[in-house]
């Protein structure tokens, strides 16, 4: 019974992936244009989707006339063709606006860093150093690694009393994870401090340009 | 790490790749060879009609995927050595599909692949000389 139900069901599911496919991968491959154009101004976002869409279709008007393809393998390969992109993609957008806007974003994050500093000395007497960062970072770490000696020695009682390697790896890993955390914090204070005073970034000055050897 | 460390690292991790000033890579090779043999028949090319002539030099059936030609269109573009315009939006109503980028090679394009080309050869030749010697 159940391999005639399955029999009957197969020619159902070939042709609702044969009907399907082809508009499946279409709205895929928009969803992934608008993706990554995401944050960008309306007009090249729509601009982009428009070259896109015309590439697409004549990309798919080729396959069917040269080809012979069916829907389901043009959809497949419309799909490997948007994966095999997806890199260049990304770069494209990294290097048309995003790497200028996450530059603004955290000069900004620095400035804010650098208004909470003054409130913190006048109301605390606590200067945002640095040091004090590490020594905040360090109370937190030690107490990151304090929590699973904690709960083992609740699990194991007496037994608990050696310590096994593997914890002690799994502590100095977590130490040294968050001291590389802190001192990464520590010195976007330290730039915070002067944040104020550094130029502003922008692409063309990183040098992306042919001229300057670097794409 | 400040962001005048952070933002050339990441692109450099996403994929830009550094090369030496002035220097194409093979991509932009072919597609300014294949450009200005698309740009003798008409004055303007656009991106489908590009990847379909760089897959024929090639002998390949597999098309440059769509990011791909596009980011290396728009880096030749902002280089100079390509230029873009967009379609006139009746055109492409008139043939019922959405607007193309046209694309054209200028004098600066034309003059970096004959470089590029001699370049590729002088290393061609010094290759075999020393595979000889």
């Amino acid at each position: 019974m159940r391999m005639v139900l399955i029999a009957l069901a197969a020619p159902l599911i070939v042709w609702v992936l044969q009907a399907f496919a082809l508009p499946i991968s279409e709205a895929i491959v928009r969803r992934w244009i608008w993706l990554y154009t995401r944050g960008m101004t309306p007009d090249s976002q729509s601009k982009k989707a428009s070259d896109a869409e015309a590439h697409y279709k004549d990309l798919k008007q080729a396959w069917i006339k040269d080809d012979g393809s069916k829907a389901e393998h043009i959809a497949l390969r419309l799909l490997a063709d948007v994966v095999r992109g997806m890199r260049d993609d990304i770069a494209w957008r990294w290097e048309t606006d995003l790497a200028e806007q996450f530059a603004r974003r955290l000069r900004s994050l620095r400035i804010r860093l650098h208004l909470v500093d003054p409130v913190l000395v006048r109301k605390r007497g606590l200067q945002v150093t640095g040091p004090v960062v590490i020594a905040i970072g360090l109370g937190w770490a030690i107490t990151s690694v304090a929590a699973p000696v904690m709960s083992f020695a609740a699990a194991f009682g007496e037994e608990a009393k050696g310590i096994s390697t593997r914890l002690l790896l799994l502590a100095s890993a977590r130490i040294l994870s968050s001291v590389l955390l802190l001192l990464a914090v520590g010195r976007l204070f330290a730039v915070g401090k002067r944040g104020a005073a550094l130029p502003p970034v922008s692409v063309a000055e990183r040098g992306t340009s042919w001229e300057q050897g670097e794409t | 790490m400040s962001s005048y460390l952070l933002i050339p690292y990441l692109s450099e991790e996403i994929g830009a790749m550094r090369r030496k000033p002035g220097k194409l890579l093979p991509l932009e090779i072919n597609i300014l060879s294949g450009g200005l043999e698309l740009q003798a028949r008409s004055e303007q090319f656009h991106g489908f009609a590009l990847a379909k002539k760089i897959g024929e030099q090639q002998q390949s059936r597999t098309l440059t995927a769509y990011g791909t030609l596009y980011r290396a269109l728009d880096r030749l573009a902002k280089a100079g050595l390509v230029e873009a315009e967009w379609e006139d939006p009746q055109i492409a109503a008139s043939e019922q599909r959405p607007r193309r980028r046209l694309y054209r090679i200028t004098l600066d394009g034309t003059r970096a692949l004959q470089q590029a080309l001699k370049e590729a050869d002088q290393a061609a030749v010094s290759r075999i000389v020393r595979e000889g010697t």
